[in-house]
């Protein structure tokens, strides 16, 4: 049976490699003929949806990288709600009427919560960035 | 399901990282993950339990939320002996639930698991 | 951002930006009743029973309990019969745990548990 990953990713893209190093994987990955079940921003990796980021154009963006090369192949790139709140990013799956924020981030990040990691996370080895 | 280790490593002023750690953990069990942790490095200071009537310091008691340990079945609670010593924390008492564990019983256990996560 | 209160017994209460009480010491049941005249619900006893039930268990775990841990806590604490989703949905529409925790005085629980 072929092996499915689900790449978890905590470190903001701006202050670490763990946005540079999953990419690599994930192309490697994809390359040998592996699945990739899911792509889990969590903690400060969360700081990828966050719709200002501007760089000058000589700077990898690679919160962006990320988001095309997901698109382009077709993998859930999830974030969790509750962490993007947390650090004034993006709010919301329901839509709360009485939050003051409540657009989510615009495809291709899905807004999730934990349990659709854990739930994911079924079958499939988890890598952590 | 799957048993899942979950390592933690951030010190409880770090606030933001133990305390996702915690949820993370709580999230894996309530999808029926067989979920066991361990207590290592500066994870350790977790397990002193401040007088927060006493404290100033900006810290919420999320050690509380160990006691939802039970309800979720998250289990065993090992605290690496080796970070409680070099701490100077050996003769700690720790919580109902968690033991000490020695370099053997914690490699016993991460070859238990069929995944590990640090946080 | 303009800061909402909930007015009880000639007090006014601060609320959080999702409307929740912001401090947990200012609950009194007549907190409850007026976040219940807000939501159009009328209390009664089982109500009752979750709003006590959520303080509890704030109390001991410091934890607004999410949906499932409601439902798992509850189901412990008092049996099958009150600890599912459909008696509790029947008792708060909106959402259970959203509910009874705006009117028990707690945080908003995390929406990821």
């Amino acid at each position: 049976m072929t092996t499915r990953f689900s790449l978890l990713l905590q470190q903001s893209p701006f202050a670490g490699q763990s946005f540079a190093s999953a990419l690599q994987f994930a192309r490697a990955a994809l390359a040998k003929g592996y699945l990739l079940e899911q792509i889990f921003l969590y903690e400060d990796a969360v700081l990828a949806v966050q719709p200002g980021i501007d760089l000058p154009a000589d700077e990898p963006d690679l919160a962006a990288q990320l988001a095309r090369f997901c698109q382009q192949q077709q993998i859930p790139l999830l974030y969790c709600v509750t962490a993007a709140e947390k650090r004034g990013v993006f709010s919301d799956i329901n839509a709360d009427a009485k939050a003051d924020k409540s657009a989510n981030a615009p495809p291709p990040f899905i807004a999730a919560g934990l349990a659709e990691f854990a739930m994911r996370l079924t079958g499939t080895k988890v890598v952590q960035f | 399901m799957q048993a899942i280790l979950l390592i933690q490593t951030a010190s409880p002023f770090n606030q933001a990282k133990a305390r996702e750690a915690l949820d993370l953990a709580l999230a894996l069990a309530a999808i029926e993950h067989q979920v066991s942790m361990l207590f290592q490095d500066d994870a350790v200071y977790q397990l002193l339990a401040p007088d927060f009537e006493q404290t100033t310091a900006p810290l919420k008691a999320f050690q509380k939320s160990f006691g939802l340990f039970a309800l979720y079945d998250i289990g065993p609670c090992l605290v690496c002996q080796q970070s409680l010593a070099a701490r100077g924390l050996a003769q700690l008492s720790l919580p109902d639930g968690f033991v000490q564990a020695d370099s053997a019983a914690i490699q016993a256990a991460m070859q238990q698991a069929d995944q590990l996560i640090r946080c | 951002m303009t800061q909402a209160f909930l007015e009880v017994a000639g007090k006014s209460l601060p609320l959080d930006k999702h409307g929740y009480l912001q401090q947990l010491t200012d609950w009194t049941p007549a907190v409850a009743e007026a976040f219940a005249q807000l939501e159009q619900l009328t209390l009664s006893d089982a109500h009752w029973e979750v709003i006590y039930f959520v303080r509890e268990f704030y109390q001991q775990f410091n934890t607004s309990p999410a949906i499932r841990l409601l439902v798992k806590a509850m189901a412990e604490k008092l049996g099958p019969e009150k600890g599912n989703s459909k008696y509790l949905f029947l008792l708060f529409p909106e959402g259970p745990a959203k509910q009874a925790t705006r009117l028990a005085g707690l945080p908003k629980p995390a929406k990821c548990l």
